[in-house]
C-alpha cells in the first residue's frame, strides 16, 4: 500500500475575478522511501498541490475542491483541523522554498529545535537540547553547539537549508515536502543538500516529494517524475526516462531548455510564450498553444492523462506517432 | 562543516548615541559630585552674572549657579523622557494586539479611534490634559498615555497581521503547531520588535515634549529643577540674560541628540524595512 496516494484532487481559490482553479484533478502515490518529482515552470500548481495535502494552502481563500488525500491507509482531505494537525510535522513536514522565511527570525536555531521536541510527550528540556543536536548533526552540521546559540539571520542560505531540513526532521515525518530545496544555492551547495535528501531516505526510509524547476535534477535523482503544466500532471516517468525518452512535447521542451544536456550543435532550446494564468481555461490539450506538434485534434475536448505502461503516462494525444 | 558567525556590528551611530547616553546616565547618577555649586544657594550679590569661570553657564535672578541647576535638572528630565515613553507603549501595544486579533472590524476600530486622535497635533492635546488632569509628572505621564499610543497601535496591528500571512508561521502551523502557541510565542514577540525600535525613537520626542511642557510651568510647579522651567526663565529675560535660555537649550538638544543616535543605531542594527 503506497504511503500517500492522492486521487483526482482540485484545488480551488475564490479571487475578484472568480473561482480559479489551480490544480485541477491530479492523481499520484508515493511509496516509503521513495523520492517523487514534481517538475514544471512556475505558476503551474506544483506547490499548491504540496500544500494542500496538509490544508496550508497559500493565502486565505484557496481550498480543497475535490478528490482524497489517503496517507497511511485514511483520507486526510476532508479530517478536521483539530485531527489534521496532528499529521502535520509529525507525518508529513514540509521544507518552503525560502528557508530563511521558514524560520522565526528572533528565536535562536537550538530554542527553535528543542521547541519541536518538547512538543512530544515526556520529553525533558536538557534531552530535547541534546536531541537538536543530534538532528543538526544528521544534516551535516559538525559545530552543532555553536550553531544551536545562532539567529537565522546570521546564517548563509546553505547553513539555512540545512537547520530548516533539521526542523522539518524534528518530529520524525514520514513524508517530506522539499518545495525547490536547492533554490537559490551555489551549485556545491545544491548538490549537498541533494545527497543529503538522498541520505535521509536511505537512513530514516523518509519519503520524499520534490518540488523542481529543474528536469535535470528530477529525471536523476528521483525514483519517479510527475511533470505539471497548467495545474494538470501531463507526464508520469520512472528514473532517467523523463530526460532520456519524454513522452509529452512540454518534457521535451523542458529538458531542451537545459543546457549541457543537449548535444553543443544544438541551439540552447527556449519555450515559446508563458504558462497560461492560474485557472485560464484551455480547451483540449492545455500545452498546444506553445506547441510544435499540435495539430486540429490538439485543440479541442478534454484530453485526459492516460497510462501507457505500467510506470509511465501521458496527455498527449500525439504521443504514438511521436515517440514510437 | 565549520560554522563562521557574523561579528556584532556597531555602527557609528550607535556608537556615538550610546555614549552620549552613557554620558548623561553619569551626569545623573553623580549630579553632587558633579555640580560645583549647591542649586539651591540663593546669593542676591551674584544675580544675573554672565558666564565666567566661576560660572561656566553664568547665574540666574536669584544668584543661583545655572550649570549646577542644569545638572540637577536632568534628572526630572530624563525621567520625563524614559517614563514617558511607557504608558504609551503599554496602551498602544496592547490595542494593536487587540485590533489584529479582531480582523478586518478590529482594525476598522482602530483606524477610526487612531485618526480621531491623531487629528489633533499632541502638543495641542497634551498641554491642555496636563493642565486639567494637575500639573507635574503625574499629569503628563496620563496625557502622553492618552495622545501618544497611536503610533504603536497600527504599526503593532499592521505587523500582527503581516506576521499571520508570514511563511514561518505557516511553517508553524505545518510543524503541527496550535494556533494559541503561535500567537503567544511566534507572532507577539516577533510584532513587539518594531513597537521597541519606535518606542526608543520617540524618547527624543517625549523630551522636548516634556520640556515644552516644563516651558509652560506645568510640570514643576513647585520650583524644581526642570530643563523647560529655566527655557522660560530665560525667554522672560532674553535681551538681559542671553545665557539663561541658551545653555539649558543646549543641553536638552545634547540629550535629544543622544536618543536619536541611539534610536537610529537600533534601527540600521535591528529595523528590517521600516
Amino acid at each position: 500500500m503506497p504511503l500517500l496516494s492522492v486521487s483526482h484532487l482540485s484545488v480551488e481559490f475564490h479571487t475578484r475575478q472568480g473561482l480559479l482553479r489551480a490544480v485541477d484533478d491530479v492523481s499520484f502515490a508515493i511509496e516509503p522511501g521513495e523520492i517523487l518529482g514534481l517538475v514544471g515552470e512556475s505558476g503551474v500548481g506544483k506547490t499548491v498541490t504540496c500544500r494542500a495535502l496538509v490544508r496550508l494552502l497559500p493565502g486565505r481563500n484557496g481550498r480543497i475542491a475535490s478528490g482524497r488525500v489517503d496517507f497511511a491507509g485514511r483520507d486526510i482531505a476532508r479530517l478536521p483541523e483539530e485531527e489534521l494537525r496532528h499529521y502535520r510535522g509529525r507525518q508529513i513536514a514540509l521544507l518552503f522554498q525560502d528557508p530563511a522565511s521558514q524560520l522565526d527570525p528572533i528565536l535562536n536555531v537550538g530554542d527553535q529545535l528543542a521547541e519541536i521536541i518538547l512538543l512530544q510527550e515526556g520529553v525533558e528540556p536538557a534531552m530535547a537540547e541534546r536531541q537538536a543536536a543530534a538532528l543538526l548533526e544528521q544534516v551535516g552540521i559538525d559545530d552543532s553547539a555553536r550553531l544551536m546559540a545562532a539567529y537565522p539571520y546570521q546564517l548563509g542560505p546553505g547553513l539555512l537549508r540545512r537547520v530548516a531540513i533539521a526542523q522539518a526532521l524534528a518530529s520524525s515525518p514520514r513524508l517530506l515536502i522539499a518545495d525547490e530545496p536547492t533554490k537559490g544555492l551555489d551549485p556545491g551547495i545544491q548538490a549537498q543538500i541533494l545527497r543529503l535528501l538522498l541520505d535521509l531516505r536511505d537512513r530514516r526510509g523518509l519519503a520524499v516529494i520534490m518540488i523542481s524547476q529543474d528536469l535535470g535534477v528530477v529525471s536523476q535523482l528521483c525514483d519517479s517524475a510527475a511533470v505539471m503544466y497548467a495545474g494538470r500532471i501531463v507526464e508520469r516517468a520512472p528514473k532517467g526516462e523523463l530526460l532520456n525518452r519524454p513522452l509529452h512535447p512540454y518534457s521535451e521542451a523542458l529538458a531542451q531548455c537545459l543546457p549541457g544536456v543537449a548535444p553543443a550543435s544544438v541551439p540552447l532550446h527556449e519555450i515559446a510564450g508563458e504558462p497560461p494564468a492560474t485557472g485560464e481555461l484551455i480547451p483540449g490539450c492545455r500545452f498546444h498553444p506553445r506547441c510544435p506538434h499540435a495539430i486540429d485534434r490538439c485543440r479541442f475536448g478534454d484530453v485526459q492523462l492516460v497510462e501507457v505502461s505500467a510506470w509511465r503516462a501521458t496527455a498527449c494525444l500525439r504521443w504514438e506517432d511521436m515517440w514510437q | 562543516m565549520s560554522i563562521a558567525l557574523p561579528q556584532w556590528h556597531v555602527s557609528p551611530a550607535l556608537r556615538r548615541g550610546a555614549i552620549l547616553v552613557g554620558i548623561w546616565l553619569l551626569v545623573v547618577a553623580g549630579a553632587d559630585l558633579l555640580a560645583p555649586y549647591d542649586p539651591t544657594i540663593r546669593s542676591l550679590k551674584e544675580v544675573f552674572l554672565p558666564p565666567s569661570w566661576a560660572h561656566w553657564f553664568g547665574t540666574d535672578d536669584e544668584g543661583r549657579d545655572v550649570f549646577s541647576r542644569a545638572i540637577f535638572a536632568a534628572r526630572l528630565d530624563l525621567m520625563l523622557a524614559v517614563l514617558g515613553v511607557f504608558p504609551p507603549f503599554a496602551i498602544g501595544t496592547t490595542l494593536g494586539l487587540l485590533a489584529a486579533h479582531g480582523g478586518d472590524f478590529g482594525e476598522a476600530i482602530l483606524k477610526f479611534l487612531g485618526r480621531s486622535v491623531g487629528a489633533f497635533p499632541t502638543y495641542l492635546l497634551a498641554l491642555p490634559i496636563v493642565a486639567l488632569a494637575g500639573p507635574g509628572l503625574r499629569g503628563f505621564l496620563l496625557a502622553v498615555a492618552l495622545t501618544g499610543w497611536v503610533g504603536y497601535a497600527l504599526k503593532v496591528q499592521a505587523e500582527t497581521r503581516r506576521l499571520m500571512q508570514s511563511d514561518f508561521v505557516t511553517a508553524g502551523r505545518g510543524l503541527g503547531f496550535g494556533s494559541f502557541r503561535i500567537l503567544v510565542l511566534h507572532v507577539f514577540p516577533n510584532s513587539l520588535l518594531p513597537a521597541l525600535l519606535l518606542a526608543v525613537s520617540e524618547v527624543a520626542g517625549m523630551l522636548l515634549l516634556g520640556c515644552t511642557v516644563g516651558y509652560f510651568g506645568l510640570i514643576a510647579p513647585s520650583g524644581d529643577m526642570e530643563w523647560g522651567a529655566m527655557v522660560a526663565l530665560g525667554a522672560a529675560n532674553l535681551d538681559s540674560a542671553w545665557w539663561l535660555a541658551l545653555f539649558p537649550g543646549l543641553v536638552v538638544l545634547a540629550m535629544a541628540t543622544g536618543f536619536n543616535l541611539l534610536s537610529e543605531g537600533l534601527a540600521e542594527r535591528f529595523g528590517s524595512e521600516s
